[in-house]
């Protein structure tokens, strides 16, 4: 009960070992594409971010770097033109402000910018342009405004003569002339105050005095003599058209200050966009080195789950190694155990054979356990067809013999005989002499049947009871009554004391014989039933006789 | 040619001398004044509040119409506006000449580009410009060209002019060194000088509404006060009853015209005032100040006109909705300025965020619109600050609702829930960092602008904070950065999530 159990379960783990093996075999070859594919593309990528480096992102931030660094020179060019004083200086200072922005504009061309940054470019052009308007006309009012200091001279130079040329004339008009000329040196005074005023609230104030004392000194003139009038009168209109004109020192101060003021508030807004442009240069340098960062990072990332995944590769691969030799050693250790097993069984000595490995050493047990089973089955095969009382061929033996014989191709080439025997009151024998002695009597019998009969072509079988049964191949019917005649003497001179028997005091034996003719096709029921009626003759017949079916059937037809 | 109009100038002017000497000798002469006040003008040429041009035009016609015409600007326009931020306020002044005012009273808007740029435009100025209560500690002065007071002259006529800022002013837009003192001393010592040099009756112009100046109107201390705040709805003294005496302008768009009567003798008992309001927009502007406006404000226009992308979920920028509530785009921007510097955290406050305007859904979005949205060149930071200092500024952020204040703020990485309804100081309710409360004493990294590192809008925790490297461009903008995320996003989805929750709103 336990064995083929125990089979089966082997057979079930030797199927899964060999698919384990295949899994492991083949998860083994797609780990060693997977890690080989893995670091290829990670080469190749290593390979693009280095090219994308090289070729992009490094001359990028340099560009970027540039194109800051341009900004910053800006500055000082803005620095130059704005504190220039002169028109040379101005015209320098543009210069160079140009200069500066076309750098930077060619700068910025290579850099891959958004639209911020050009627009940014081009404010800041034009926002220079204005400037420099602004600049030049501040210094255009500057030189008039000098021009008209030149003039403020010249009156106060003219005021002296005045005054001077007509010294010694009436005391009235001696006094007249001084309060003139006080009044006049008053204005000339506020008017050199005009010019050092830096702030447009003081300067409206200054204006509201100077018109004051303009007013003032017309009121004089009014006063005086015609003749001093003549002469001071042209200086008069002279000051007040100097002061107080559209092109007058006050106007142009103030439009000076207020010149003073739009520039300042526009370098204020220039310095503001080009520290605009050079925050989003920096920025996008910045980006850029960011953009950089990000990938070496990732790169350096992938080197590193790169390096992991190796490593768990070469884990995986070694765990896999490991249980293949576990599973190889198990399933050795278990053909030994089977080895074992099967020697066990069987029951020659085994010969220590030099045998290469296990599977050999199994190989050879397995041949000599075959041998084993052969000869066994061999044995169990005789037996089988073996009367085990008579130790002569049994009733399964000869029918399998007979069949044989009675095939086609047997038919065709041979007689056949069947010689039926039977042992005449027998039941009597076991009666008179026990049973034992019955079966020691039918072994003599089967002894002498055999001892006349069996050679390597007749068979001699028993048939059942008392009852023994002959195949004779190639045996005519003549021939075969004379078998059964040679039989019947054997048993004769066997001489076994019967007692109780009707017709002997010796056992005697009734025969009947059938017979095939070559050619001719019968079968074991038709046969037999033909020997069997001839037995039933020859004891009809009075026992001790044998009778060939042939004979029977001639006697019917005479 | 240069004579003729010379002489009637001339004779013009002696002609109202006489007249002036023959009111002063009059027992019982009436003076008569008209103020023409405005403030609050950031924006040049704009067609939706008015503009300089429009302002120009009233006061030419009122100008015409009457000669004793003062012409007076309360200032808070030097800042915020995308020109303002390039030019620091000068076109402001450039085209505030034309206009010729006869004097301009600092607001607080007038330091957004600290003291010393304000004191450069004192220069480019061709009007007094008067703060009664500024003082440099470094000169022991008032800052250069800065007045605290100045009379306004018409003939005999003298009227005082003081102008007094709120000492918050400071906390709001840090300065350098100037200090705000007291603004009823820095008054009383104004008007007793001004009082000195003949002044008939006294002028105060403040930005920042107190309740002082109602009782130093009660007093007679000051005669006439002026005052525009567009926001003044929102002020926690909007309900009280003001001085008749006491102007106040809230519509942005409104200007004012206040026409003053007295008696020679004794002016501040028979003191009369008539207050016109005028609403700029529907005046057609002066041509000549609009030429000006619009060659400032079309300088930018190459530059800004570039569209970055646009926006699938409708914008709103309005005062009110940003500084007391989550705002989506402000999210958005919290969250850019989170990611641009790699901190945990990020705060801005609701203030750096302007325009006031709504875009709707599929709105363009210019560049220009961006630096609307953003005036200010903020710069980023990324600073170490402690858990305990973040729920400082979130509580003092909080403590603002009330006035809409700008110090709401914005934040990312973090989620707050708080009830506006508690005191001031203890709306705070609970600030998660993933959804794990803060640690009061662990340091985090938090993104946010100068302006706040720089202690504005009285954030004095982050002072002194330990500021972290991050990207080295210190000079990059908020307004950079973000019109960078939009260009790169092209269309922009800013929508709420839930970060800030005010509980008292849940019902």
């Amino acid at each position: 009960m336990n064995k083929p159990s125990s089979i089966k379960k082997t057979g079930y783990k030797q199927l899964s070992l060999i698919k384990k093996l295949a899994i492991l075999l083949l998860m083994a070859v797609v780990l060693f594409i997977g890690v080989g594919t893995l670091l290829q593309t990670r080469l190749e990528q290593t390979q693009l971010i280095l090219n994308d480096l090289t070729f992009n992102t490094i001359p990028a931030m340099t560009n970027a770097n540039q194109s800051a660094i341009k900004s910053s020179e800006l500055f000082s060019a803005l620095e130059l033109l704005t504190s220039s004083n002169t028109p040379v200086e101005r015209r320098i200072a543009e210069l160079e402000v140009n200069k500066k922005l076309n750098e930077t504009q060619e700068q910025a061309n290579r850099v891959n910018y958004s639209q911020n940054e050009f627009r940014l470019l081009k404010t800041i052009q034009e926002e220079m342009n204005n400037l420099n308007l602004l600049i030049d006309t501040k210094l255009d009012i500057a030189d008039q405004i000098t021009k008209k200091q030149k003039g403020l001279s010249e009156l106060q130079y003219q005021a002296d003569s005045v005054y001077k040329e007509n010294t010694g004339q009436t005391p009235l008009e001696t006094t007249q002339k001084a309060k003139w000329k006080i009044a006049f040196l008053e204005l000339i005074t506020l008017a050199y105050r005009v010019e050092d005023t830096d702030r447009l609230d003081e300067l409206k104030e200054i204006k509201h005095t100077i018109e004051l004392k303009l007013s003032h000194l017309e009121s004089i003139v009014e006063e005086t003599l015609p003749t001093l009038e003549k002469q001071v009168s042209p200086l008069n209109t002279a000051i007040t058209e100097l002061l107080m004109s559209d092109q007058g020192l006050l106007n142009l101060q103030a439009n000076h200050l207020k010149m003073i003021g739009r520039t300042r508030g526009r370098e204020y807004f220039i310095r503001n966009l080009i520290s605009d442009y050079s925050n989003v240069a920096n920025q996008f340098s910045l980006n850029k080195n960011k953009y950089l960062k990000d990938k070496i990072l990732a790169l350096s990332n992938g080197v590193y789950t790169q390096e992991t995944w190796f490593i768990g590769g070469f884990i995986l691969l070694a765990v896999m190694i490991c249980t293949i030799l576990a599973l190889y050693t198990h399933a050795i250790k278990r053909l030994r155990i089977l080895t074992r097993k099967i020697r066990n069984m069987t029951t020659e000595p085994i010969l220590t054979h030099s045998s290469k490995d296990e599977i050999d050493e199994l190989f050879h047990v397995f041949d000599q356990f075959s041998d084993t089973i052969n000869t066994q089955n061999q044995r169990l095969e005789t037996l089988s067809l073996t009367d085990s009382l008579t130790n002569i061929a049994n009733r399964r033996a000869f029918d399998r013999r007979l069949f044989y014989e009675l095939s086609n191709d047997r038919t065709l080439q041979i007689d056949l005989s069947v010689v039926l025997i039977d042992v005449d009151f027998f039941k009597q024998y076991n009666d008179t002499y026990g049973h034992v002695s019955g079966d020691e009597a039918l072994q003599k019998i089967a002894m002498m049947l055999s001892h006349t009969i069996q050679n390597s072509t007749n068979l001699i079988a028993r048939y059942g009871g008392e009852e023994f049964v002959a195949i004779l191949p190639n045996k005519t019917a003549k021939e075969s009554n004379l078998v059964a005649q040679n039989i019947m003497q054997a048993i004769r001179l066997a001489n076994i004391k019967h007692r109780m028997s009707d017709i002997s005091d010796r056992i005697t034996i009734s025969i009947g014989i059938a017979t095939r003719t070559k050619g001719e096709s019968s079968d074991i029921d038709t046969l037999m039933k033909k020997a069997d009626m001839a037995l039933y003759y020859s004891k009809n017949q009075g026992r001790n006789q044998a009778t060939h079916i042939d004979d029977i059937e001639e006697m019917k037809d005479n | 040619m240069m004579i003729k109009p010379l002489f009637l100038n001339q004779t013009l002017l002696k002609g109202l001398l006489i007249l002036g000497v023959a009111m002063n000798s009059m027992v019982f002469a009436e003076q008569r004044v008209t103020i023409v006040f405005d403030a609050e003008m950031p924006i040049v040429n704009d067609t939706k509040n008015g503009n300089y041009a429009q302002l120009a035009s009233v006061i030419d016609q009122y100008r015409k119409i009457d000669t004793n015409t003062f012409f007076i600007f309360g200032g808070e326009s030097l800042g915020p506006s995308m020109l303002s931020t390039m030019d620091r306020g000068a076109h402001i002044i450039d085209i505030l000449n034309s206009l010729q005012p006869s004097v301009m009273g600092i607001s607080k808007r007038e330091l957004s580009h600290q003291e010393d740029e304000l004191i450069l435009r004192t220069y480019e100025a061709s009007f007094p410009i008067v703060s009664s209560n500024l003082y440099d500690p470094l000169t022991h002065r008032p800052p250069e060209g800065i007045q605290t007071h100045v009379i306004l002259k018409k003939g005999t006529m003298k009227l005082g002019f003081i102008s007094v800022l709120n000492p918050d002013t400071i906390v709001k837009y840090p300065t350098n060194r100037v200090e705000v003192t007291s603004p009823e001393k820095a008054i009383i010592k104004a008007v007793i000088e001004l009082k000195a040099q003949g002044a008939n009756l006294i002028v105060l112009h403040y930005s920042v509404f107190m309740p002082v100046f109602d009782r130093l109107l009660e007093q007679g201390t000051v005669n006439l006060t002026l005052y525009k705040d567009q926001n003044f709805e929102f002020s926690p003294y909007k309900a009280l009853p003001h001085h008749p005496h006491n102007i106040i302008i809230k519509d942005k768009k409104h200007a004012a015209v206040v026409q003053l009567t007295w008696q020679q003798d004794h002016p501040k008992e028979s003191l009369k005032i008539q207050k016109t309001e005028i609403d700029l927009t529907a005046v057609s502007p002066k041509l000549s100040v609009l030429q000006q406006e619009r060659e400032y404000a079309h300088r930018l226009n190459t530059l800004l006109s570039e569209v970055l992308g646009k926006t699938a979920t409708p914008i709103d920028l309005r005062r009110k909705t940003l500084r007391t509530a989550e705002n989506g785009f402000a999210d958005l921007v919290a969250d850019t300025l989170k990611q641009f510097t790699g901190a945990e955290i990020s705060l801005i406050n609701s203030g750096s965020l302007r325009s006031d305007a709504v875009f709707p859904e599929n709105s363009i979005l210019t560049r220009k619109d961006i630096r609307a949205m953003m005036p200010h060149r903020n710069t980023l930071k990324l600073i170490e600050v402690t858990g305990q200092k973040i729920t400082a500024a979130l509580e003092h952020g909080l403590s603002g609702i009330d006035s809409i204040s700008g110090q709401y703020l914005q934040i990312s990485g973090i989620k707050i829930k708080y009830d506006a309804t508690r005191p001031a100081g203890t709306r705070l309710l609970l600030v998660t960092l993933n959804n794990k409360p803060l640690n009061p004493t662990k340091t985090y990294k938090v993104a946010t602008l100068d302006y706040l590192l720089n202690g504005g809008d009285g954030y004095t925790m982050f002072i002194n904070s330990k500021e972290l490297n991050h990207q080295q461009n210190s000079n990059f903008t908020l307004s950079d950065l973000m019109a960078e995320k939009v260009q790169q996003l092209n269309v922009i989805s800013p929508k709420t999530d839930g970060r800030i929750l005010d509980i008292s709103t849940m019902n």
